[in-house]
């Protein structure tokens, strides 16, 4: 009589003989991940700066007034953000117009600023490359016309109320009354925040860049870490299956003690994994928005994490059940990590992929394990993430079982 | 006779290899069971070992059909396959513990059948690292645990040094002298040399057969169709 308790007992052992390797091969996954993660955030950031729209000012040398719009809404105004404006001559702005350095350029007529003192607007022309035919240009152009108005109809009644204030409130000075009237017209067009709020989109409802990061490296770490156990799969004696079997152990209770086994691996790693990443994170400060501010313990969101790592392990135990060699598991394995990975979005965000793509990618398991983790991360519950978690869980235990009682009788 | 293999058919898919094989022996027999790779040998002792299910057949042992009743089967029963029923991570002695009740284990390691196996002198060593003998010397260990009345073995001295070959062989010996009942695939001279009864697999059944030393006649009988 075979007992289950002993069977487990020395399927823990075994699993423990590998502790060793599999911390080794789990630290350095965790420290490429995090490293990963480094230069993803860099490599985001310096993008970010790079993304600003360069817009040339071409205008009168002489126009001091040009510098200091140049100046006060590149120190003020929350545009500065986004838009970048440099003063440059026209031949200079043409040319990188054409190679594509700047977005486009704005010409200043000759006289401007005074015409503007005497009341009268000289239109500002924007020279873009687009040929009119984008929506950008398109709403660029219906910008540049609005804004012409708007400056234009703005000063016509500053210099309007100025008029009256001099004829009608001699004691004023008008001159001050005039100014006010600008600086006030001035804040009032660059406090726009206050007139409008300004929701950043995430990449996957509202999670963060960092955040979805997260989520991809956790469950690619995962995939990839499986690897480092081909042994506790490889060295299994297909023939003591059979004899167990024969002895009324049978495939559930065999299947159940080894990835049971498996999983204390998987979890010792996750925590090994998770300690490092978060001493390399907090080392070079890579922020995460959804980790900052909140009580979420390190102990709630590894229980957040288990369900989808539970599901991959099941999905990494049927892939050793299936493969008939070391080098053909380990290459599933891989091939499962680079290609899930893939389509799920763990490398890039998914909404980076046509819609089809996006949709099959959010069917396979490490798609819903994607949405289950990011849930996690945002303190959210996703009812249908969940739900194709556990089936997976279940559907990838369920196809074990088959292939081992096949295998136990063949 | 307190075996009986009774018209054991199995098919694999469309394929018929056993078509009506079967057999009788007594507790003290040694069964060898012979035949050319491919012709149903091992599946024969597969299916009495309870490891294959039969398309059709009994197998009684003392009037009892061991293919119906697993716990009778597992308590009656053990084979030693071809392969390493082994976990080879692991060392002998924890091989052992699977199989064992920790006080069994050890009075049989003091005194007992595994001592006779020699299997004491690398209960420390991992499986992996045992010699081809040590390991048969351990599955057989394994395989006995439970006392059993028959022993199935898939050809158990295979690839083994004439030493090894002896002592496992002497162990066969005393386990029929006490009553055990031996039933092995073999291709080997020296195991034929022990078997008390043979039979020969053609085309799916089991014809008693009458080894008289002459290997070249074997060989002979084997290619014949």
């Amino acid at each position: 009589m075979i007992y289950l308790s002993s069977y487990f007992r020395l399927q823990l052992k075994r699993a423990a003989k590998l502790i060793p390797q599999m911390l080794a091969v789990t630290l350095l996954l965790a420290a490429l991940s995090a490293l990963a993660a480094l230069m993803l955030a860099k490599s985001n950031a310096q993008e970010a700066s790079q993304a600003k729209i360069r817009i040339g000012v071409v205008g009168d040398e002489g126009e001091s007034i040009i510098d200091e719009a140049i100046d006060m809404l590149g120190s003020m105004d929350t545009s500065r953000f986004s838009i970048g404006l440099e003063r440059m001559e026209e031949k200079e702005a043409a040319d990188l117009l054409r190679r594509g350095k700047i977005t486009g350029y704005l010409l200043v007529p000759e006289g401007f600023a005074d015409a503007l003192w005497y009341g009268d607007h000289l239109p500002i022309t924007y020279f873009s490359n687009s040929g009119g035919a984008d929506v950008g240009a398109k709403l660029t152009r219906e910008l540049v016309v609005n804004i012409s108005g708007l400056v234009l109809e703005t000063e016509n009644a500053v210099y309007g109320a100025q008029h009256a204030v001099r004829d009608r409130l001699p004691d004023v000075s008008a001159s001050k009354a005039g100014d006010n009237l600008v600086i006030r017209y001035g804040t009032g067009i660059l406090d726009r925040e206050r007139l409008y709020n300004i929701e950043l989109l995430g990449v996957a409802d509202s999670l963060s860049l960092a955040g979805y990061y997260l989520c991809g490296i956790t469950l690619l770490f995962v995939m990839l870490w499986s690897i480092s156990c081909s042994p506790f799969f490889s060295r299994r004696s297909r023939e003591l299956g059979q004899i167990l079997s024969s002895e009324g152990l049978g495939a559930p209770a065999q299947v159940g003690s080894e990835f049971i086994s498996y999983l204390m691996l998987l979890l010792l790693a996750l925590a090994a994994a998770g300690l490092l990443a978060f001493v390399m994170l907090s080392r070079f400060g890579i922020p995460i928005p959804e980790l900052q501010n909140t009580e979420k313990s390190a102990f709630s969101l590894i229980l957040r994490f288990l369900p989808p790592a539970l599901m991959l392990c099941a999905l990494q135990f049927l892939l050793y059940e299936l493969s008939s060699s070391t080098v053909s598991a380990i290459l599933l394995q891989f091939l499962n990590a680079a290609v899930q990975g893939y389509l799920s979005g763990c490398f890039y965000p998914s909404s980076f992929f046509p819609e089809g793509l996006r949709r099959f990618g959010a069917l396979l398991p490490a798609g819903f394990g994607m949405r289950y983790l990011g849930a996690g991360l945002l303190s959210k519950s996703d009812p249908a993430a969940a739900a194709g978690v556990w089936f997976y869980l279940l559907l990838f235990l369920g196809l074990s079982l088959l292939v081992r009682s096949r295998r136990n009788r063949s | 006779m307190e075996l009986q293999v009774e018209n054991i058919e199995k098919r694999y898919g469309s394929k018929p290899v056993l078509k009506g094989a079967g057999f009788e022996a007594a507790p003290g027999d040694c069964v060898g069971i012979l035949g050319t790779n491919g012709t149903g040998k091992s599946t024969l002792l597969r299916i009495i070992a309870g490891v294959l299910k039969a398309n059709g057949g009994r197998c009684l042992w003392r009037g009892e059909d061991l293919l119906k009743n697993a716990s009778l089967r597992a308590q009656t029963v053990a084979y030693v396959p071809q392969g390493t029923p082994l976990i080879e991570e692991l060392s002998a002695l924890d091989n052992l513990r699977l199989w064992y009740e920790p006080k069994a284990l050890e009075k049989s390691l003091e005194e007992g059948v595994l001592r006779q196996l020699g299997i004491h002198e690398f209960l420390k060593t991992g499986a992996a690292r045992l010699s081809g003998g040590m390991r048969k010397r351990l599955s057989i260990g394994c395989a006995i645990a439970q006392s059993p009345d028959v022993l199935l073995l898939d050809e158990p001295t295979a690839a083994l040094d004439l030493v090894c070959k002896e002592r496992i062989l002497d162990y066969f010996e005393s386990f029929r002298k006490a009553g055990g009942l031996l039933v092995m695939v073999t291709h080997d001279q020296w195991e034929l040399s022990t078997c008390s009864k043979l039979y020969m697999i053609r085309d799916g059944r089991l014809e008693p057969y009458a080894y008289g030393g002459d290997l070249r006649g074997l060989i002979r009988d084997l290619d014949s169709p």
